[in-house]
Order: C-alpha cells, then structure tokens, then sequence
C-alpha cells in the first residue's frame, strides 16, 4: 500500500475492494471536521443496520473505542485495520436485533475517556429509540466473551445488591474456612479506578486451596460447592475449579452471579483457572487483607499488583474495554483436561428461557408426545432430559406417570416447576452429576424410563457419552416391569444456520447416533420421521428407541 | 538406574507406541528428506499431546467417581479429611 500526498492510503486495483462513494464521503466530512475546529484531528461515523463506519484523521487508528447509544456504553472493541482511513466495523452479531428506532450513536476513545464522533442514526422506521435490554428491561452490553450479557453499573439497585451479596458471600466462605478474596475485574476495578469496572456484569472470587494435585482441587471443589448449596445458594459449576453463585429474582430470571475461581500454587507458579498460570509470591496472595470495595469491607490479596500484572500483563493499569484474555495453549490444554468444561451451550439455553413466558410446545414436539405416550410404559417413572419448559413433562406426567425433568437452565427448571412439573437443576455435561442420577434411579425399586426430546443432537459427543451411560444403567434396571428410552434428534445440518453458539442448530445423524451407542451396548430404532418447522428452517428428524443390545448379567444368568 | 532410564521406562510406560516411534526414528538410519521426518515428528508430537490430554484428564474422571460413591454414601468428598 502506498499514501499519497494528501495521507490518504492508495491501494493498487485488484488489491482491495475499490472504497465507495460512502467511504470517500465520509473521509472528507471528518477532514471538514477537522477542519472547522482548526485541529489535526477530526473523526464521522455512519451506521446502519449492517455495520459502523468510522473515518479518523489525525487520530490513533489503533485505538480501542467505545461505542454508545443514547450515552450507554454498548460495546467496546479495537478498530480493525482501516481501508482508506475508513474503520469498517460490522455489529457483532447478539447485538443486530436490538438495532431497532433511533439513537445518538458516539464514539468514544477508551484511553482518553473523550467522545472522538458522533451522530444521530436511524437504524430503521421505528418510532422507539434503541434499546440493548432483556425481556425483563435489564440493561445490556455486548461482553468480553462477544454475547450480551447484564450490566450491574447501568441499575443502582442491581449494584447495591450485589456488592452487598459479595460481602456475606466472602463472609461465608471464611466462615468455612477457605482463603477468598476479591479478585479479576473486581481486583483490577479496586486498585486501579477504586471502583466497580464500567460494564462489569459480576463480581470475581478466588479461593486459594492448598492442594496442588488436580484430582484433590476437584474433590474440594465438590465439597465447597455442598457447603454453599446447604448454606443456601444457588450453585452452578462451569468446571472443576469455578463454580458460579448465581442469584435469581422471582420467575427464575437471574439477577446476576458472583464468579468464584480456584486458585492453587504448583510448583513455581500460582494457578488460577482459566486463564492465570505464572510465578506470583504466595506472599503476595496470602494472607490476605480487608479493603473498603464499594463501601463494604472484603479480603483481598496483600500485593494485589502482582496479581493484575500476572493476569493481564505489565499495561494492567491502562484500561482497555476490549480487552480478552488469549491464554497460552499449553495452559488452556492443562486446565480443560485437568478440570473439564461444564457451560457448553447453557448461556444459549439460559437466554432462550429468559424470553419464553410459559411452557410452549414447538413443532415436531406434538408429534413426538404422540410417539412416547405409545412407546414409554404406562403408569411408569419417566426422566425426562432436558425439560426445557416442562410442557412435554407435564404432558406425560398428565397421562398417570411419575415424571422427573432436569435441565441445566435455571430458567427452564422454574418454568416447568410453574407448570406443575418436578424439575430439577442437572448439567448433563457434568458426568459426575449423570452418573449420580445413574445410581439414584437404580435404587428405586421400580425402573425409570427415558424420554428426552430433541435434546441429544445439542449436546457434545462426550456429554451424550455419559447420558448413554445413563440410559444403559436405567434399562438394566433389575425388576422385571416394563422400561424404554425414547429419543427425538434433529438429523440434518443445515450449514447456512449452523452456529456453535446455538446449539439448537446442531444436528445428529442416525448414523452417528448408531455408532456412538454401540461401545454402551446400545442401538437405535427409528419409530417414526418427519420434518419440522424450527427457527433454523425446516428441519429433517426422527424418534425412535433405544433399546439394549448386550444381554445384562440377569439375563445371562 | 540413571533418570534418564527411569524418564525412558516410564515413557513407554505412559505411551508405548509413541515411545516406541520416537526411539525407531532416533536411530534407524533414515532415507527420509528432512521434509518426512518433520511431518513424522510433528504426528508424533500431536499424539504425545493427546496422550498427556487423556492422562490429565483420569484426574477429574477419578474425582468425579470418588466423588459419586462418597455422595452415595453420604460422606464428605474430600479424601484428607481435612
């Protein structure tokens, strides 16, 4: 690329797409703009539906900015490589059905704190101005991890609520025994602004356990997770060494979660999953200290720069809204293995149910009903996988049978529970909670069978490795009464509405069904098959059984 | 016997195949260009990550089953007691 004269950049044809008419206007009104001030700078922005066009003159073209509707930070990012001093920055994609009415869009410099461009933008005819919120009107902005998630700063109460759930909490944990104390975006927010961070969305907890060998952190892991539950809280696991407290309003909605991350010394480094693997003092970590955050006294780390330069590197005090973390390979590989990865797909499922006001039946679920009333014994125990709302649930339980749903949406549990369905909160991707539930349903008298719609196809391989398990254990049930699992899956990919992020859109060829069940002495009958109408498009599925392929030893013998 | 034996007996302990791969391509006499040899070190090395991967993960494999009998026998999960 060569720059001309006046600075701009000059792109041999053929090199890149020719600017438009758009972008060569828009470089011109920021030199205007720089112009009618008598600065060296100047910037303009347009948006639409599609993207934001930035144009800077003068200005750092490797700048992190914010952008914000109305004056409400919205999203945070750095500016992609400019084409002809046009910044060309498409929405993310969590964010495009919120662009809706109108709002004063401004650009604003994260490092400077000073707007760099703005201006009215009218996304489409909608009277209403823009608004980034939930179903429950609760601010949101686009996060670290690129999805919408709440943003405590934007509601006071929310705020209060949480800072003041942070101080029992930490109370609690010491109460207990552990070493906690602040730590991440709420230790980098204290030290560094002396306050919560803008667009915080939590609050970070590491307790530092003294065992260094995975297995054990895990085991203590668990039994901190049963201290909190009998304590009272809500607690949902990510991995084996982060445990999540999450606080719900009423209707199951979540009000917000407080992280709580294990931290450990192995050798010459201090470990903190995901992410921190890197020598700290352990002088610098323990014992620690009380702070004033927020008003509250919390435990904190005594040399907490130490800490922060390890994580986020020696420029931790310069503030970068964009900021992520790229972990090392050889760190994220011995923490995955190590301690697993329990949230596949339960933001999605989460945010799915926080929309949905009552059980619903989707297509292809009447259908499947109609299949399973047939085919599941009746009269019989049911474990329904992957509830969702219950409607199917409470179905099955309507027709005479004991029926058990579980899911992994704190949502989804509360909207079956309102449709008078015994739900329980269960993570299918956490095998030790499957093959608990393995064990507790053997130990009925009677066996249980299975029913689970729609959902197998939206799981990992591994995961359905362990529901397989499950099943296997529930037909092997020793009393001679009738049992059956039933399944429904989703069999076609369609590669345009494909997304790993949704797993709904995933799909299961019976193929692949046949063969993953075969090592648990399982196979799959299809009972009947159709297509369905799903947000993705019709969709390709079938139901059909599982049944045993092995004898069981009551058989053999 | 000297570390590096016991490092050798407890690779091949680990991961024999791979053991045995790597000791083949150290000392056989190879007509192989340059180019081969790094596509087999670097499938050797791939196989010795997924080696290591399966072994991290046993730990949580063995913590989650630990785990399922103390929870079956209403016990506290943690082995020290402490």
């Amino acid at each position: 690329m060569n720059i001309d004269a006046d600075g701009s950049a000059r792109v041999p044809d053929g090199d890149l797409p020719r600017t438009s008419a758009l972008d060569t206007d828009l470089v011109h009104a920021a030199r205007r703009d720089a112009a009618r001030d008598a600065s060296d700078t100047g910037a303009i922005l347009r948006a639409d539906v599609d993207e934001l066009r930035v144009a800077l003159i003068g200005l750092d073209p490797d700048a992190t900015i914010t952008v914000s509707f109305d004056g409400r930070p919205i999203w945070s990012t750095t500016l992609p490589e400019p084409h002809r001093r046009v910044h060309r920055l498409p929405w993310p994609e969590p964010l495009r059905p919120h662009l809706r009415g109108s709002t004063r869009l401004t650009v604003t410099d994260a490092a400077t704190a000073s707007v760099v461009a703005g201006s009215d933008v009218t996304f489409d005819d909608s009277p209403e101005r823009t608004t980034v919120v939930d179903a429950n009107g609760k601010a949101l902005v686009v996060n670290k991890w690129g999805v919408l998630g709440a943003v405590v700063t934007a509601d006071e109460d929310l705020r209060q609520r949480l800072i003041a759930r942070t101080a029992v909490l930490c109370d609690d944990l010491e109460t207990l025994g552990y070493d906690v104390a602040i730590t991440s975006g709420t230790l980098l927010g204290l030290v560094r602004d002396g306050r919560m961070l803008p667009n915080d969305d939590d609050s970070d907890l590491s307790v530092i356990f003294p065992d260094s060998s995975p297995a054990d952190l895990v085991l203590r892991s668990y039994r901190m997770e049963r201290e909190l539950a009998d304590a009272g809280y809500t607690v949902v696991r990510h991995s084996g060494a982060h445990l999540q407290v999450t606080f719900l309003i009423d209707g199951g909605d979540i009000d917000h979660y407080i992280d709580i991350f294990t931290g450990f010394f192995r050798g010459e480094d201090f470990c903190q999953p995901f992410h921190l693997r890197a020598p700290v003092p352990r002088s610098s970590l323990l014992p620690t200290v009380r702070v004033e955050w927020e008003g509250v006294q919390v435990p904190a780390p005594p040399v907490p720069e130490d800490w922060l330069a390890a994580c986020y590197g020696a420029d931790w005090r310069t503030p970068d809204p964009a900021f992520h973390f790229e972990t090392p390979s050889a760190t994220r590989r011995r923490y995955e293995n190590w301690f697993g990865s329990f949230n596949t797909g339960r933001v999605h499922w989460e945010s799915y149910y926080s929309s949905v006001a009552a059980p619903e039946h989707l297509d292809g679920q009447q259908r499947y009903l109609r299949s399973a009333r047939a085919l599941l014994p009746a009269g019989g125990s049911v474990l329904d996988l992957g509830t969702g709302s219950g409607a199917i649930a409470a179905a099955l339980a309507g027709d005479g049978r004991r029926v058990l749903g579980v899911d992994y949406s704190l949502k989804a549990v509360a909207l079956a529970r309102s449709a008078g369905v015994d739900a329980e909160f269960l993570n299918l991707n956490e095998r030790r909670r499957v093959d608990q539930l393995a064990v507790r349903i053997r130990a009925d008298p009677s066996p249980w069978s299975i029913s689970a719609a729609f959902v197998l196809h939206t799981l990992t391989g591994e995961t359905r490795s362990a529901v397989f398990g499950l099943i296997r254990s529930a037909l092997r049930h020793p009393s001679p009464e009738p049992r059956s699992a039933v399944v429904a899956v989703d069999t076609v990919l369609d590669e345009d509405a494909y997304s790993f992020d949704d797993p709904s859109s995933w799909h299961l060829p019976v193929e692949t069904l046949a063969d993953e069940l075969e090592p648990h002495g399982l196979s799959f009958r299809i009972e009947r098959d159709g297509v369905r109408t799903t947000p993705h498009g019709e969709r390709e599925f079938v139901v059909g059984t599982i049944t045993l392929t092995t004898p069981t030893q009551e058989e053999n013998r | 016997m000297s570390i590096a034996g016991r490092i050798s007996r407890a690779l091949s302990r680990v991961a024999p195949t791979t053991t045995q791969r790597v000791h083949r391509s150290l000392t056989a006499p190879s007509s192989a260009t340059l180019g081969e040899q790094l596509a087999e070190a670097q499938a050797q090395i791939l196989e010795l990550q997924r080696d290591v991967d399966e072994l991290r993960a046993d730990n949580l494999r063995i913590a989650e089953l630990y785990d399922v009998v103390v929870d079956r026998l209403g016990q506290d999960g943690d082995p020290s007691g402490t």
